[in-house]
This record gives C-alpha cells, structure tokens and sequence, in this order.
C-alpha cells in the first residue's frame, strides 16, 4: 500500500511536468508546475525527508511558482494565444531529451544500484574486518533510522566541524546579492 | 521504513531531468524556460536525497546541498524573472527566439 | 713588438668609441685622441717592421688568434697575420692615416661636426687596419665591409649637400655589387675547404693542385669571384664610377680613400690571396686585362676634365689599374711597390689640391692659375708629386712604374704585348695630363682675380704634412734603388728571386728609357700646350668636338648605368610590381582575407544566437560523449 501510493505520487509527479511544459497557456503551465512540485515533495517524504519536504512545498510551490505567475502576469499582453508553443528546433530537442534520458536509465540498470535495496551491502560483501564493521554501522536500517530531521540537518549545517558553515552563510550573501541584483535589472529606467 | 528500490527513485529522477531539459530546450517562451530548469534542479534534489537515504546515513552531505540547491534556485528564478522582465520591456516580447543579437 | 701587433687595429676603435661617447664636444681633445692613437699604431707598425727585418727572411710569417665563434665544423677565428706585405701596408696605412688626420686639424677646424669627422677617420683607419692583419677570410670580409660603411659615412660627411649624399650612395650601392661576389667567394672557399684560414686554405689548395683532387679552374673560378670584391672597392672597371663622385667628401677624406684606407684594400687582397690567383693563368689573365683596361681608360678620362679632385681621382683610378695589372701579370713586389710609392704622392697630391680649395674654394682648375706666386709650398711639394707620378727619375714614382712596365713586358700571359704597349701609352698620358693640372693651377696669370687675392698659404698643420710626403715621394722609390733591392728583398711572393734588375741607376735609365721618353714626352706636350702655349687646348676640343664630348663626360658611363638601372632594374620592378599587384597582393592577400572571410562567415552559421541551439548542442553532445564512453 505505502508502495503503491508512492508510484501514484511519482506517476502523477511525471504527468503534470509533462503538461507544465507542453501545454500552450502558460497560466496553466505555472499551475501543472506547482502539482509537480507538490509530487515532488511528496517524493522527498518517502526519502525521510519530513523538513525537506515542507521547504519544497514553501519555497516551490509557495514562491518559485507564484513569483513566475508574477512574471507571467506582468508580460501578458504579449501572450498571443494563437502563437505557437514551441520553437523551431522542438523535433530535435525531443530526440535529444530522450536520447539522454536512455543513456541515464541505461546507466542506472548498468549500475550495481540495480536490485539491491542497500546498496551498501554489495560494499559489504566485499569486504572484511574492522572497515565491513564500520560500513555495517552507517547503513540505515530500523536500529539507525535515517536522521532527515530538522535537527540534524541544522547541525550539519552550523556546526562549524561539520564544515559547511561558512558556505551557509555564503548563500545567505548570494541571495542578498540576487535580491539586489534582481532589483536592479527590472527596475524602470535607471535615471 | 519503506522497501522501495533505490533505482526507482532514479529512474524518477532521470524521467524528470528528460522532461525538464525538453522544456529548456523547444519552448519558445522564456518563462516556460525558466519552469524546465527549475524542474531539472528538482530532479537532481530527488538524487540528492536518495543516495543519502540508502548510502550513507550518518553523512548529512545530501540533503544539505538540497538546501543549498533550493536557495540558489530561488536567487536563480528571482534574477531570471528580473531579466526576462528587462527584456520585455526593451523587446516587447518575452520570446528566447527574439533575442538573438549575437548571431554571428 | 709582434705580439703587440692586435693593438693596431683596436686602438683606432678604441679612440673611435671614446670620441663618440664622451669627447664629442671637446674638439681639441677628441683630435688629439684620434691623432695619439694614430701616432701609437704608426710607432708600432715601425717597431713591427723591424721586428721582421731581424727575423731569418724564410719566416718571416707570425700569426696569431682566438675563436670568435663556432659552427661545427666551421670555425671563425679573430687573429693577426704579420707577414712582410701586412707589415708594409701597416706602414703605409698608419703613417698616411696620422698626416691626413694632422692635415685635417687645419682643413677642417671651421667644420661644426669635427669630433665626429675624427671619429669617423679612426673608425676608418681601424676597419682598414683589422682586414689588413687579417688571417683569414672572414675577418678581411668584416673589415672589408667596415671600410664601406665607414666611405659611406665620409663621403657624405657634408650630407646636406645633394651631390654628397648622392655620392655617398653610390659609392655604397656599387661596392656591394662587387662585395656580393667577393661574399660568395669567402663562402664558396669556406664549403671548399671548410676552413677560413689564409695559412690552411694556401697548403690545401696547394696539395688538391698538386694531387689533382682540385681543379685550377675551380680555383681560378674563386679567385674571379674574390676579385669582384676587389674591383669594387678598388674601383676597377666597370665598377668604377664611384670613386670620381666620391670627391664629394672632405679633401683630406679623399687622401685618405684615394692613397692609403679604401682603394688600396682591394690590390692587398688580391695580394693577400695571390697562391688562389696564380693557381690558374685564367684568373690572371682576367685581373691583369681588367688592371691594364682600367689603366689606360681611366687616363684618358682625365684628359678633359677640368675639376682638380676629379683629374686625380681618375689618376687614381688609373695607377689602381697598374697595380691590379702588375698583379695580374705576376709582378707581385712591383705591384705592392706602386701601391707604397702611389700612397705617398697620391697622398700629396690630393692633400696638397685641398690646400689649394682650401686658400680659394675653388675646385675648377680653370678659375685657379699663377698659384705659385701665393703659395710656394704647396706649388713645390704639388710638383714633387707631380714629377713622381709622372714617373720621372729619380722620383719614387718612376722606380715602380718602371718595374711594372719590367713585370708586363717579360710575363708569359696571353698577348701580353698589348699591355704593354696600353701601359706605356698610360704612362705618356699621366705625364700629359698630370702636367696640364699642374701648368693650369699654378703657373700663368691668374683667371679669377676676386679669389686670388684671397689666396694664402695654408696653416702650420697641412704644410707639414705636405713637405714630409712630398720627401718621401721622393726617396721611397730608392728603396729599390737598382744594386740595393730592399723592398724587393722585403715584400716577393713565393721564392726571391730579382732577374732582369739593373745593377746600378745608369743603367736601369738606359734600360727604361721608353718610359723616361713617353713620360718626357707628355710633359712637353702638356706644357706646349698649357705652359707655352704653342697649340690651343680650345682649338683642338673644337677639331676632336665628338673625343673631347666622350672623354668629357667619361664615356657617358654614369649615363650608360643610368640606363641600364631604367631599363632593366625598372623593367623587373614593373614585373614585380605587377606580380606584387596582380598575385600577392590581389592573389595571396586578398584571398587570405577572403578565405578567412568566408570561413568565418561558414563558422558564423554556428553562431545563430539562439539560446536554446547553443543548450540543444551542448545536451546532445553530452548525450553522444556519453554513449562513445560506454560504447
């Protein structure tokens, strides 16, 4: 059952992409955006990604999307509706698009990740001692559930021994920076 | 804990990358553009946070370049929206078509 | 004192440096520099002389040097050969060099440019001294080549005259036609013999002659190239038009070029490589006809010229002939003898007409006349000179001339009777014309009375230079006095030996009495005409109008090259021009352009400045990378 609900998830997840970028109206596209992301939070729960999820849901669906129907909004009268959707390279970017996608999944089915619920256990197998030991003890399993919760991310984000600190605090700079920047190039006319 | 495959997960990913670039790649509008690349970040996150989940519990690394990834794809939409905003107002269209000054 | 002998050449460089760099505006000190350095190198030359006069006479050779660079398996060496001959030209060069830089304190004190005029001169005296101690090849050619630029630069001292910046080049362009010859033959004898050495180029071609593994004709094939070199810079024929125009140079530069640093290198080389020369009769048939040809043209020139400098440029012109004749008929001593003794009276000659432009700024012979009344040294010491290239006993003229005339008469080459009879004739025509100057500027009423009676004796420092020439004129030629021989012993190629010589003066003057005759002829002549004035010079120019005109304008040669240059050299320049036009410039640089043009147009299709081409390229060669990968 939790299976099954995840496949429907996924299945709608992959539909409402397929629309957001096919479909000709692009209020309509922002909207099948927003179930994509939805879905794809949804995705991430079934990661034990309980915060991540909810972010996804805040910053997707509750900003990205609606700054584009924003964006859209504030282009409108030139959305003609009888133009059309897509450019003339839209043949070749399809033969591209599934090209690369093939190579992708074939490369997965290659890979050792293929039946294997842990992969970590093919790493298992192959080693001995101390190092298998230490290898048992980092695998998720119901003794060591997967920490996705807000606290441990929090650590792993500000404990400075952790190491990503200063990057954190970094990004906090690149937002201000495209906050500012964003402002400056929409503005009017820079008198 | 669920019993789901790792590679189900990936496969999803990869879908949703395939998707994503087919958008960034045939739609005329800019803004539709903008939605293919957010949706090919999104796809990438989905790996992100596989790989931790079945691999290597103890090591947040995953799902903190999630964050990461999330913030710069809000600062990337925030600056993206900002240009093609600039550039409807010099072109009157939000058309990628229509900007092509550097063609050779 | 020999081993000192590397100083010769770098002392004059030396002073040429200091003056450049530091004296150029201490006139005074600058030429006592140069005038120091010059007197040191002539001090040395003498102690060097005597030096090898000490020495057995079977060795007299001293060579010594380093490398100066090393292209395996060439080797360019940086030496000093002291041999007799080098040791005379040393001589010669030093001590002309010094009395001309003496001459020109008072010549030149009024000139702006002074200091660089010595530096000039030191320079000059420098590069003529390096490729007269020369050991090898490439050392004569670099000093060789210094000497031009040096004329170049002295010729046109006066730059902002027309006729000497002109003049300056053309003495330029035409010794590099002939130093292009004697540059492939330095290369050629380096392929050869992989060597550049004087020493080890005589004994290899001396054993290929004698085992047969060297033809002569190859060898004479070299010297005739060689020997273009010396046509040039001893202004034979037909490269002879420089040095009359060449009189556009300070006087006393003249003296210098005409006597002592220029002309005289191209008779020491041929001298200097006399075993290539006298390996085959060809080559020295070729170089005795160009000698005798020059000879005798070159004074039939000066018949009907009325410039003083230009009368003894052609005289030089023509006594350079006799040396490269006396050289080409295997008169090796007598040949270096005239140049010895034609360095003193030439020397004079031109220093004493600088006297002359100097007390009237004249040079027209015709505006000159009854000098002698103002000024008595120069008249004397100018007769001196007169007497001694006229070949009159006892001056030192007549002593090599007449050993010349010896060699010519008793050579073995092809039809050498025609030589002699040109050098007897020449002999007759020097005496003519060389009186006529004389009887013109000196003697008779003066014809431009404004600038006589401005004329004055010159200072101090040019008569002293005049009367030690005029006595060397004189007595040089006694070093061969008949029974005493001391040049002869001195400087001879190959094995001594003195035949047919006279053994005492009386009979050396019953022996040479043709010479005596054609040069006692000539005066009279000369003075019938120009002293006495029995005939009328104008009469007979009237009479012989279309002789006169040729000799005048010296067989329109200038205009004959002049020609040439128009026709040919313009001909192939408009072929090249329009090769230049038509293939490089329309053809390869035009269609360079538009070959790349047209690429980039062809590449620009690629630059379609849509965003999503660019994003659809890179996705798909990521896709096609990876497939190749795994593939």
């Amino acid at each position: 059952m939790e299976n099954m609900i995840f496949y429907v998830i996924a299945g709608i997840t992959v539909a409402s992409a397929l629309m957001a970028l096919t479909v000709r109206n692009l209020f309509h596209c922002a909207l099948f955006l927003a179930m994509a992301m939805f879905g794809i939070s949804g995705v991430f729960l079934y990661l034990n990604s309980d915060f991540l999820a909810s972010v996804q849901v805040l910053i997707y669906v509750g900003a990205v999307t609606v700054i584009i129907i924003f964006g859209i909004s504030l282009t409108r009268n030139m959305m003609d509706e009888r133009s059309k959707a897509m450019n003339h390279q839209f043949l070749f970017s399809i033969v591209v698009a599934l090209l690369l996608s093939a190579v992708i999944i074939a490369a997965i089915q290659e890979s050792p990740f293929v039946g294997a619920e842990h992969p970590m256990s093919l790493m298992l197998s192959s080693t001995t001692g101390d190092a298998s030991q230490q290898l048992a003890a980092n695998i998720a399993s119901p003794d060591h559930p997967f920490q996705g919760g807000v606290a441990y991310l929090a650590g792993a984000l500000l404990r400075p021994e952790n190491g990503f600190a200063f990057a954190f605090e970094f990004v906090s700079i690149l937002l201000l920076s495209a906050l500012v920047g964003a402002i400056v190039i929409a503005r009017k006319d820079p008198a | 804990m669920n019993n789901i495959p790792l590679v189900h997960f990936l496969y999803l990913a990869g879908i949703l990358f395939g998707i994503g670039m087919f958008g960034v790649l045939a739609r005329k509008n800019a803004i539709s553009v903008l939605m293919g690349i957010e949706l090919m970040l999104n796809a990438v996150n989905i790996n992100f946070l596989a790989f931790a989940r079945y691999w290597n519990w103890n090591s947040l690394t995953g799902p903190v370049f999630v964050v990461f990834v999330i913030t710069i794809a809000a600062a990337e939409a925030a600056v993206a929206l900002a240009i093609i905003i600039s550039i409807y107002r010099h072109l009157r269209t939000a058309n990628v078509d229509d900007a092509h000054y550097l063609r050779g | 004192m020999i081993q000192y002998s590397w100083l010769i050449p770098t002392l004059p460089a030396l002073a040429y440096v200091l003056i450049t760099i530091f004296t150029k505006r201490f006139k005074n000190i600058s030429a006592a520099i140069s005038i120091l350095t010059m007197a040191s190198c002539f001090a040395l030359a003498v102690g060097i002389l005597f030096e090898l006069l000490k020495m057995d006479p079977a060795s007299r050779s001293v060579t010594f040097g380093t490398t100066w660079l090393q292209i395996a398996p060439w080797q360019a060496n940086v030496g000093v050969l002291i041999d007799p001959l080098s040791a005379n030209m040393l001589l010669v060069v030093t001590f002309i060099s010094l009395l001309v830089q003496i001459y020109s304190l008072g010549y030149m004190h009024d000139d702006e440019r002074f200091s660089t005029y010595y530096s000039y001169l030191s320079l000059f005296t420098a590069s003529m001294l390096l490729l007269v101690v020369s050991n090898n090849y490439l050392q004569i050619f670099v000093g060789w080549e210094l000497v031009g630029l040096c004329s170049y630069l002295l010729i046109g001292f006066w730059y902002f005259k027309p006729e000497a910046a002109n003049a300056a080049k053309k003495a330029f362009v035409v010794n590099r036609i002939g130093d292009m010859g004697f540059l492939m033959g330095v290369v050629t004898i380096g392929m050869v013999f992989q060597t550049f050495d004087f020493a080890q180029v005589k004994d290899l071609v001396a054993q290929g002659l004698a085992n047969h593994t060297l033809a002569s004709g190859y060898v004479a094939g070299i010297a005739i190239l060689l020997f273009c070199g010396a046509v040039g810079k001893s202004a034979q024929f037909p490269l002879h038009v420089w040095l009359p125009d060449a009189m556009e140079g300070p006087t006393p530069v003249s003296a210098l070029i005409h006597a002592a640093t220029m002309v005289a290198a191209g008779v020491f080389m041929v001298a200097r490589t006399y075993n290539l020369f006298s390996a085959d009769p060809l080559s020295m048939t070729v170089v005795a006809y160009i000698g005798g040809f020059t000879a005798i043209f070159a004074a039939s020139i000066a018949l009907a010229q009325d410039d003083i400098k230009r009368i003894l440029a052609y005289s030089t012109l023509s006594q350079l002939g006799y040396m490269i004749m006396s050289l080409g008929v295997g008169g090796y001593t007598s040949g270096m003898f005239h140049l010895t003794t034609h360095a003193c009276f030439k020397a004079l000659l031109f220093l004493g007409s600088g006297s002359v432009i100097h007390a009237l700024h004249e040079q027209d012979i015709w505006k000159m006349g009854g000098l002698s009344k103002k000024m008595k040294i120069t008249t004397i010491t100018f007769a001196i000179g007169t007497l001694a290239i006229a070949g009159i006993p006892p001056f030192a003229g007549f002593f090599s001339k007449d050993a010349i005339l010896d060699a010519v008469k008793d050579s073995t080459i092809w039809h050498h009777e025609i030589l002699y009879y040109a050098a007897v004739f020449t002999a007759f025509l020097t005496a003519f014309y060389m009186f006529r100057l004389f009887f013109v500027v000196f003697t008779g009423e003066a014809r431009d009375h404004h600038s006589f009676d401005h004329a004055h004796e010159s200072p101090f420092t040019m008569c002293l230079p005049l009367v030690l020439l005029a006595g060397l004129s004189i007595c040089v030629g006694w070093l061969n006095w008949p029974g005493v021989d001391a040049y002869s012993k001195f400087v001879y190629y190959g094995d001594l030996h003195l035949e047919g010589g006279a053994s005492n003066f009386v009979q050396l003057l019953t022996q040479s009495w043709l010479s005596i005759v054609v040069a006692v002829a000539g005066i009279t002549l000369s003075a019938m005409f120009y002293y006495w004035r029995i005939f009328s010079a104008e009469k007979m120019a009237v009479t012989f109008r279309p002789i006169y005109l040729l000799l005048k304008n010296k067989y329109y040669f200038d205009e004959f090259y002049g020609w040439i240059v128009k026709t040919f050299l313009f001909g192939l320049a408009t072929i090249l021009k329009w090769f230049d036009d038509e293939v490089v410039d329309d053809g390869m640089v035009d269609g360079s352009g538009w070959v790349a043009r047209k690429m980039g147009g062809l590449l620009s299709l690629t630059q379609t400045g849509y965003v999503q081409n660019y994003a659809l390229v890179v996705f798909g060669a990521v896709a096609v990378i990876f497939l190749l990968v795994s593939f």
